[in-house]
C-alpha cells in the first residue's frame, strides 16, 4: 500500500477539538451561556477578537503577576486576584459586565489554566513585529482585496 | 495518466466544514476541484515519480553541501552575508528537516522534469496528506474506484514519524511553535494540520502569529505570552527573514527551525543553473543558467525566467530571441533572475497540469496534482485528487 494505513478521523475533526478546549461561563443579566468556541466568545463576552482567538488557541489560563499586566490586555477592572496572581474575569453584556454578580463566577470556570501556570516572567519582551515586514510589503501589490500565502 | 471525470460526492462541502477544511473555495473560485482525478499506474508512480523524486532531493543536498563551504556561491545566493556561518552550522549539525515537495512536469512517459524545489515553506500539505486521503476512501466505499485503488500518499503518516524523530532532539518540556502570517486562511490551515500531526506524535504544541514574535532581554524570540520559543515551525519564507529587523537575533537565539536555514539554499532559485553544472544532463533536469552563463544556452531555446526569489508563479516570464512572449505579474526580482530551458507543463482536457511530489525529510512520501488554464501554475490552480490503479 502506497497510502497512509490509517487516520484516526474523529482527531481530525475541528469541533471536537474545540469543545475539548477550557469552558468558559458567562455570568451577566441572562442565564449562564456556555462559551466553548471563538466566534461565542465574540458574541457573548466584551472580549476583543484577538484576544478570543487567543483564549482558544491557548487552551490556557492566563495568569499575571500584576493587575496592571492583567488589565492592559483585558481593560480597565477586567481582573481579579486570585492565590496570589491576576487572572482575567470573563464579563457578560455590555455595561454590566460585572452587575454585582462577582460571586457567580466559579474559580472553575471563569479562567483558563495556562499549563505552565507560571505567573513570574523569566524575561520580559522588550519589543515585537521585528518579523513580517517584508510580507506586508510585498503584499501591497496587486488586489488587494486577496489575501497572500507565503507557502509555494 | 489519465485524467477521469467522476461525480462528486454528495456531501463533501459539509464534510469540509466538519474538518475545518476552510479554503476549498478562494475568491469564488474552486479550489478542490473533484469533478475530475488523474489515475496512475503503479510502475508511473515508483519508476517515474518515487524514485526520481529521492534521486533529485540527493543532487539537491550536494549542492548545498557545495555552497555553504563557499563564499562565492553564497554571494551568487544572495543570502547575507550575516547569516553565513549560522547556515552552514546548521547544515554541519545536520538540523532536522521536516518537509518539501519538489514540482514537475510529467505527461506519463518519459523522465519527469524538475521545474523547481518548495524545500522552504511548501503549502498544499493538507489537501495531499489529509484531504484527497479522505477523498479516496470515500470513493472506494461508494463504489466509484476499484476497491484495489491505492493512491501514491502515505505524508501523514511520514509527518508523524518525522516529528517523533524532532520529539528527540527537544528538552522535556519544550513546546513547538507554529507561525505563519496573519490574514491568509490558506496558511492558518497549513499551520493547524501541521500542528495536529506534531500532536500525534505527542508534542504540546502553541500558536504564534509571525508578526507578533518578540524579543525579550536575553535576545530570545517570545511568543504573545512571553514564553521563549525553543523551537520554531514557520511557514515564512527564510530569504524574508534574513532581511527584516529580528534576523541581527538569528545566530545568538537558541531556538531551533523548521524548516531549518540550510533550506534557504534549497528553496533559492539559483539552485537550478547549479544543479545544471554539477549534473549537466541529468534526465530529471532541465538546462538552467545563470544571467552571464546565457552564452551556454541553445539560440533556439525558449527560456522561463525566474526570480531568486518568488513565490506562486509570480513574475515569471517566457521569452524567446530577447522578446518576452508572456509574463506574471508579481513583486519580486529585486535579488535577480535565472534562466530555465522551456518546458510546457502537459494538457489533459485543456487543463496545464503539474505534478508536486512530496518529501518527508529524505523520503518520498506522495503526490498532489494541480491545475491551471494558464502554462504558469499560480496560487488559485485547482487541486485534484488522483488514484493508482
Amino acid at each position: 500500500m502506497k497510502r497512509t494505513k490509517h487516520i484516526d478521523l474523529s482527531k481530525m475533526k475541528k469541533k471536537s477539538a474545540l469543545a475539548a478546549s477550557a469552558a468558559v461561563v458567562v455570568a451577566g443579566c441572562s442565564p449562564h451561556v456556555n462559551i466553548d468556541n471563538p466566534s461565542d466568545c465574540l458574541n457573548f463576552t466584551n472580549l476583543s477578537t484577538n484576544q478570543c482567538a487567543r483564549l482558544f488557541d491557548n487552551k490556557a489560563t492566563v495568569t499575571y503577576k500584576n493587575r496592571q499586566d492583567c488589565e492592559d490586555i483585558y481593560g480597565d477592572d477586567a481582573c481579579d486576584s486570585r492565590s496570589g496572581a491576576f487572572v482575567p474575569i470573563i464579563g457578560g453584556y455590555g455595561g454590566s459586565r460585572y452587575g454585582g454578580n462577582r460571586d457567580r463566577y466559579s474559580s472553575r470556570t471563569s479562567t483558563i489554566n495556562r499549563s505552565d501556570g507560571n505567573a513570574n516572567k523569566p524575561a520580559s519582551t522588550v519589543s515585537r513585529g521585528g518579523f513580517g515586514s517584508q510580507s506586508s510589503a510585498k503584499s501591497s501589490w496587486g488586489s488587494s482585496s486577496r489575501s497572500r500565502s507565503w507557502g509555494g | 495518466m489519465l485524467r477521469v471525470a467522476t461525480p462528486e460526492r454528495e456531501h463533501w462541502k459539509q464534510q469540509a466544514e466538519e474538518y475545518g477544511f476552510e479554503f476549498h473555495t478562494m475568491y469564488g473560485e474552486r479550489y478542490w476541484d473533484e469533478s475530475a482525478y488523474y489515475r496512475f499506474s503503479l510502475k508511473q508512480i515508483e519508476h517515474d515519480l518515487e524514485d526520481p523524486t529521492e534521486e533529485i532531493h540527493q543532487m539537491c543536498l550536494d549542492v548545498v553541501d557545495c555552497v555553504v563551504n563557499s563564499e562565492h556561491w553564497l554571494t551568487r545566493f544572495q543570502i547575507p552575508e550575516a547569516q553565513w556561518d549560522w547556515i552552514r552550522q546548521s547544515w554541519l549539525n545536520r538540523q532536522p528537516s521536516l518537509y518539501s515537495r519538489i514540482d514537475l512536469a510529467y505527461n506519463g512517459k518519459g523522465p519527469a522534469k524538475l521545474y523547481e524545489n518548495n524545500a522552504d515553506t511548501p503549502t498544499s500539505v493538507y489537501e495531499t496528506g489529509f484531504w484527497q486521503w479522505l477523498w479516496l476512501e470515500d470513493k472506494i466505499n461508494l463504489g466509484h474506484v476499484s476497491a484495489h485503488a491505492d493512491q501514491f500518499n502515505s505524508l501523514q503518516d511520514q509527518l508523524i514519524t518525522q516529528f517523533n524523530a524532532i520529539k528527540k532532539t527537544l528538552n522535556t518540556n519544550d513546546v513547538l511553535h507554529l507561525s505563519c502570517c496573519k490574514d491568509s486562511k490558506e496558511d492558518r490551515g497549513t499551520v493547524q494540520y501541521l500542528s495536529d500531526c506534531a500532536e500525534f506524535a505527542d508534542i504540546a504544541t502553541r500558536f504564534v502569529f509571525v508578526e507578533d514574535i518578540g524579543i525579550n532581554t536575553n535576545n530570545e524570540y517570545t511568543d504573545l505570552d512571553n514564553n521563549e520559543i525553543s523551537t520554531l515551525f514557520k511557514l515564512y519564507p527564510w530569504e524574508f527573514m534574513f532581511r527584516e529587523d529580528y534576523a541581527q537575533y538569528l545566530s545568538q537565539s537558541s531556538t531551533q527551525f523548521i524548516e531549518p536555514p540550510w533550506k534557504s539554499i534549497v528553496s533559492n532559485k539559483a539552485l537550478l543553473p547549479l544543479l545544471w553544472q554539477r549534473f549537466t544532463h541529468h534526465p530529471n533536469l532541465l538546462p538552467a543558467f545563470f544571467e552571464d552563463e546565457l552564452h551556454l544556452s541553445e539560440a533556439s531555446d525558449t527560456l522561463v525566467k525566474k526570480p531568486l526569489f518568488s513565490r506562486e508563479g509570480a513574475n515569471v516570464s517566457l521569452i524567446k530571441d530577447h522578446k518576452t512572449l508572456f509574463n506574471s505579474d508579481g513583486p519580486y526580482g529585486d535579488e535577480g533572475f535565472i534562466y530555465q530551458a522551456y518546458h510546457p507543463l502537459p494538457l489533459f482536457d485543456d487543463n496545464f497540469t503539474l505534478i508536486g511530489s512530496w518529501l518527508v525529510n529524505d523520503k518520498a512520501a506522495g503526490i498532489s496534482i494541480r491545475e491551471d488554464q494558464s502554462p504558469i501554475t499560480q496560487d488559485m490552480s485547482r487541486f485534484l485528487p488522483h488514484i493508482i490503479d
